[in-house]
């Protein structure tokens, strides 16, 4: 049933493309197009339920850097799960996306995490603030170039700052355990448990005891 | 030095009042007397609210008009140290996400991770993981139907519940190590396999719970107060509910009869018979009966996925006349 509404749709809109995936079809729609693509695939084939919406940061240098994804679902049709997928348009510091809250209203947190986590500018959209970062904080976390230790910025309060002179510090991370970086430290000697592999089931730990059973 | 108090009846106030606000009129505006709209800051940190969530809201004396939820307290960035991480290393992260089923969160990211790298999992694991997530679904139920009550002024179905759930929680403990952060998935399969006797354990549990949560129920459901406080409160459209993306018990207590489990099962749920109770009238006792239903349905597959397991190889299966006997027991009164 969704590659069915996917063949309709390509048959609609020549531009769109198959997309590569591992379960669900999906689709590769134009950017001016997606809207009307999105309003043809709730409208004609039922599929009601806008599940998520999401971007994919293709990290600094790559053309496109960043795609829009659209998640559908159709509670009528049963088991019907396609995937939209739109390359953003303007530039790598504000790239842009048209707004789909006029199709779901549910959208609208949906694109102002959006906004907030990778600075996708929805256009159209009623009320674009951030959503889980604070008002006025300078980046947009999930962007390939942000560290995971973060960046010292101002406190969200600028008479607190003023006050106890305190900053948002970034998290002494680097070197520790999980974190890769590149000439230091790699992730197996980061986490020298990785390499235990006493726990493979072909053979017994050399310890191995029976495990005393509780009684109830 | 008596003094004479009048109270006012906030019941009637309220009712007054909402049924002004679904007929779109304000009461009228008395003659020469100002009033004004209130604006209040609730939370982050609120003896009410479970979690950290703040809300501006503005008030016009009982009735609010406009609430604006600042959420991200809680924001923990799980995406980004993803990143940074090998896929096993990310598994005990998955726990935090929702720490009421963490079983259940362990399994999703596992299959995720499963589907990409096109991996499949041998039977037994498949069956373990199906009957866990049943487990966590079971406890993390409890808790909600425990903690709603406890909201509306219900103090004892919380304690049931939580004595259930303890007893789900040392069966947790028995099979991961853990009684919360369980961590059992690993890409591939599970950490370890059941302890000796356990399948058994959970039967057991399984069959003792049915009663004590028609007990439970009976304590909440046809309470007045109960009633009173949820019965055609907070009603969601059909068109809201899509419009807004709801999903599981939310959207079908709106009356879409959307079930993930049943429209596209695992290859191991399938197996199993799964029920999907569709609530017709969005009312909030249909939505609790049917959570508890459900929750009897999961403990009704978690007992039958517990007797017909998998066997591993060099395992004896279980199949023994005692627990034949239960079966026959159990599945009666829930077979609505």
């Amino acid at each position: 049933m969704s590659a069915e509404a996917l063949i309709a749709l390509k048959a609609k809109f020549p531009q769109a493309t198959d997309r590569a995936s591992a379960d669900h079809p999906a689709v590769n729609v134009p950017l001016g197009e997606v809207v009307a693509a999105l309003r043809y695939l709730r409208d004609e084939w039922a599929f009601d339920l806008l599940m998520d919406l999401t971007a994919i940061d293709w990290a600094e240098g790559a053309a496109p850097r960043f795609t829009v994804v659209y998640h559908l679902l159709s509670t009528t049709r049963t088991g019907s799960y396609v995937r939209v997928a739109a390359n953003c348009a303007g530039t790598d510091a504000e790239p842009t996306a048209p707004s789909v809250v006029s199709l779901w209203p549910g959208a609208n947190w949906h694109e102002r995490e959006c906004f907030d986590m990778f600075g996708l500018k929805f256009e159209g959209h009623p009320d674009l603030r951030r959503i889980l970062m604070w008002d006025g904080y300078p980046y947009h976390p999930l962007r390939k170039e942000f560290p995971l230790a973060g960046i010292e910025t101002d406190l969200p309060v600028a008479d607190i700052q003023e006050e106890t002179g305190t900053r948002v510090v970034a998290a002494p991370m680097m070197g520790g355990p999980f974190v890769a970086s590149p000439g230091e430290m790699n992730l197996t000697e980061a986490e020298p448990r990785a390499k235990d592999e006493s726990w493979a089931d072909r053979e017994n730990r050399p310890d191995q005891t029976p495990l005393r059973q509780v009684k109830d | 030095m008596a003094t004479e108090f009048s109270f006012p009846d906030s019941a009637a106030k309220t009712a007054a009042g909402r049924a002004a606000a679904s007929a779109g009129t304000r009461p009228e505006p008395v003659e020469g007397f100002q009033t004004e709209k209130m604006s209040l800051s609730m939370g982050p940190s609120h003896p009410s609210t479970h979690g950290v969530l703040r809300l501006q809201m503005e008030l016009d004396g009982e009735i609010l008009t406009k609430a604006d939820p600042v959420v991200g307290y809680l924001h923990r960035g799980d995406e980004k140290i993803a990143e940074n991480m090998t896929y096993n290393q990310f598994v005990p992260y998955t726990d935090r996400l929702d720490y009421l089923a963490p079983l259940a969160n362990n399994m999703a990211y596992a299959i995720a991770v499963e589907r990409l790298a096109k991996l499949e999992v041998p039977a037994r694991c498949q069956a373990i993981r199906v009957l866990t997530a049943e487990m966590a679904r079971v406890s993390a139920h409890l808790m909600g139907l425990g903690a709603f009550a406890l909201d509306v002024g219900a103090w004892s179905v919380l304690l049931y519940s939580l004595e259930e759930r303890e007893k789900l929680y040392k069966l947790f403990e028995e099979l991961t190590g853990a009684r919360f952060t369980t961590s059992y998935t690993r890409i591939g399969g599970v950490t370890r396999d059941v302890p000796e006797g356990w399948l058994g354990r959970v039967s057991a549990f399984c069959d003792q719970f049915l009663p004590i949560l028609e007990e439970t129920l009976n304590l909440l459901t046809r309470n007045k107060i109960f009633m009173d406080r949820t019965v055609g409160i907070g009603v969601i459209s059909k068109a809201d509910a899509l419009a807004y993306g709801l999903t599981g018990p939310n959207l079908r207590g709106s009356g879409v009869g959307l079930d993930l489990r049943k429209d596209k099962p695992s290859p191991a749920t399938s197996s199993m018979s799964s029920m999907c109770p569709s609530a017709p009238r969005a009312i909030a006792t249909t939505a609790i009966s049917s959570a508890a239903k459900r929750c009897a349905n999961r403990c009704a597959l978690s007992g039958r996925s517990s007797r017909n397991f998998p066997a591993a190889r060099g395992m004896r299966p279980m199949r023994n006349a005692s627990s034949r006997r239960r079966r026959k027991k159990s599945s009666a009164p829930w077979k609505s």
